[in-house]
């Protein structure tokens, strides 16, 4: 049996009388890549918000590696192992790129050298040099993130959801506003982070869903429409309904 | 890696001491001309120059605009005069500050640190207003009279010992002061507390999400800024042996916000130049017009539409950058 890192059981949430999460359940396997497909106000980024305590769940439960939250808070989720990017690029304005992974980086120091001079940590330092390559990004270290193009802000948003290294990576519409190599891209990069992290994606590219992910859940007005793989799913006739319409008179 | 932000506190430090070097000039010619009454106002320029500098480390660097930092300048200013009329001792008067401050700055973050924009420059304004008003109330703080009759103190440093009469020497202990006061500053803020803290007022939320705990260090900056205000106006009574509620109203938090628009907050130097040239100019402006809260608004708005950057930001386009 494969070891599940979410658990996530008969979640629901409602905003006033709309049921925005409707008794999902699915699991998440470890080093598995899953994608949580579905049409616009489905309720994929709820369940995202749901996961990470940015909103409180109704009913259900939420267990990584086995252990129940019943509602995780924000400032727990690096402790409870979940790194988050952001459907809006979501990186620190004004910042170099540099000092946003150094920023992302610094969790992992024991004792957190609040009050040490900058560049005394060897092993932040180590961190940020090894995403900056991972993420090519060596060049615009220094550079103003707002200078950056969108496609490498979109990078540098899984960059810094990365740095500490979650064992839950929990990426929200990752090729959102890219071109198509860019999408290319940032596919190839999702199946080398897969390698060492598990990874939940919200997508709509379902080329890049079928190319990258083990397992597809297909969310429709809060509920789970379908599950398994890409091609059971793509398959599937009430999926094919919600994507290209019933046919309907 | 040498990022802006480092280049731009190196720039500050460059600003600062050529200010140091252009007032060890002045001191120079003041003690040749046998001058008291500008060593007396330059000392208050500086004193000064820490409130606002307590105001561009919060605005600068968290974002957060205080309407009522005057609070902690009169504070520091009123628990020093007590400290001195009862024990006429410098060492102990600073230390009775810092302790009470602390104190004084804890609380008043657990009243207004949960807000954030307008609600926090309006928490701290109301702040300051009831500390104030109590203050002009109560009997045994001299009530709207103030406290008179603060003694003169020996300031012992060791070697030496410098009086607080003695215009010049209290002058240049006031500058090693605020020097010093701006030196701790510009260690906080250039560690990975300063940057954090630089990041929350960029993006608050993502800071959450990466774990760091955003109200513990907001707080760190909101009473070390309480410090440095509340340090600055500790040596207020000694300059003028005296201090009065009027220290803690809303006019000294507004001339602190003034010095830093002038100054510029884009560095940390900005608020020490703005604040220094705002009482200059105050007290040669008041000695020629009742008229002068005008000219300062007018200062204001010109700072505001023309030095957006303020005074710093002139040199800073020859030179390297500053914070957004």
């Amino acid at each position: 049996m494969t070891e599940s890192v979410l658990d996530i059981r008969n979640l629901s949430v409602s905003f006033g009388g709309i049921r925005a999460v409707d008794h999902l359940s699915f699991t998440v396997s470890r080093n598995s890549v899953t994608a949580l497909i579905g049409p616009n106000g489905a309720g994929k980024t709820t369940v995202f918000n749901l996961i990470d305590g940015s909103v409180r769940a109704d009913t259900g439960t939420i267990a990584i590696e086995g252990k129940e939250f019943v509602r995780p808070r924000p400032g727990r989720l690096r402790a409870m192992g979940i790194g988050r990017s952001f459907q809006i690029t979501s990186l620190f304005s004004g910042l170099t790129v540099a000092e946003n992974l150094r920023l992302a980086s610094q969790p992992l120091e024991q004792g957190r050298h609040w009050l040490t001079p900058l560049g005394w940590s060897a092993k932040t330092r180590i961190r940020v040099e090894e995403l900056l390559a991972q993420f090519q990004l060596c060049g615009k270290a220094g550079h103003d993130v707002d200078a950056l193009s969108h496609g490498e802000q979109r990078c540098l948003e899984i960059a810094v959801a990365l740095a500490a290294r979650p064992k839950l990576l929990m990426l929200d519409e990752p090729t959102q506003g890219m071109s198509r190599p860019d999408r290319a891209a940032m596919a190839d990069l999702i199946q080398a982070l897969a390698q060492t992290v598990t990874i939940v994606l919200i997508e709509h590219d379902l080329e890049l869903v079928a190319n990258v992910c083990d397992h597809v859940v297909v969310m429709d007005r809060g509920r789970k429409l379908s599950e398994g793989s890409a091609n059971a799913v793509r398959a599937d006739p009430q999926v094919k309904a919600v994507y290209v319409g019933r046919g309907d008179p | 890696m040498s990022d802006p932000i480092t280049l731009s506190m190196r720039s500050s430090h460059l600003f600062v001491a050529s200010a140091l070097f252009a007032a060890l000039l002045f001191a120079l010619v003041a003690w040749t001309l046998g001058d008291r009454f500008y060593l007396r106002l330059a000392t208050e320029a500086l004193l000064f120059s820490g409130l606002s500098l307590s105001v561009g480390i919060l605005f600068g660097y968290t974002g957060l605009l205080p309407l009522g930092q005057a609070l902690f300048f009169g504070f520091g200013a009123y628990a020093s005069a007590l400290a001195l009329r009862h024990n006429p001792s410098f060492w102990a008067a600073i230390f009775v500050v810092f302790i009470a401050t602390l104190a004084l700055g804890i609380a008043c973050w657990l009243i207004a640190g949960r807000m954030r924009g307008v609600y926090f420059a309006l928490v701290s304004f109301g702040l300051a207003e009831i500390v104030s008003k109590a203050v002009y109330n109560i009997r045994w703080l001299g009530a709207s009279d103030g406290l008179r009759g603060i003694p003169i103190v020996d300031i012992p440093l060791g070697f030496l010992s410098i009086s607080t009469d003695a215009p010049l020497a209290f002058f240049l202990f006031a500058l090693v002061f605020v020097g010093f006061l701006y030196s701790v500053s510009a260690y906080v803020l250039d560690t990975p507390l300063g940057r954090g803290l630089m990041a929350m007022k960029s993006n608050e939320r993502r800071m959450r999400f990466l774990g760091y705990p955003v109200f513990a260090a907001r707080l760190v900056a909101y009473v070390l800024a309480a410090e440095i205000a509340a340090l600055a106006g500790a040596l207020y009574p000694m300059l003028r042996g005296f201090v009065s509620p009027d220290l803690m109203y809303f006019s000294v938090s507004t001339e602190a916000i003034i010095g830093v628009v002038l100054g510029g907050a884009t560095m940390l130097a900005g608020p020490l130049y703005g604040a220094v040239i705002l009482t200059v100019l105050r007290s040669i402006i008041a000695s020629l017009t009742q008229y002068h809260l005008l000219v300062t608004g007018l200062i204001f708005m010109i700072a505001v539409i023309f030095l957006p950057r303020g005074i710093i930001g002139i040199a800073q386009r020859s030179g390297g950058g500053g914070l957004d």
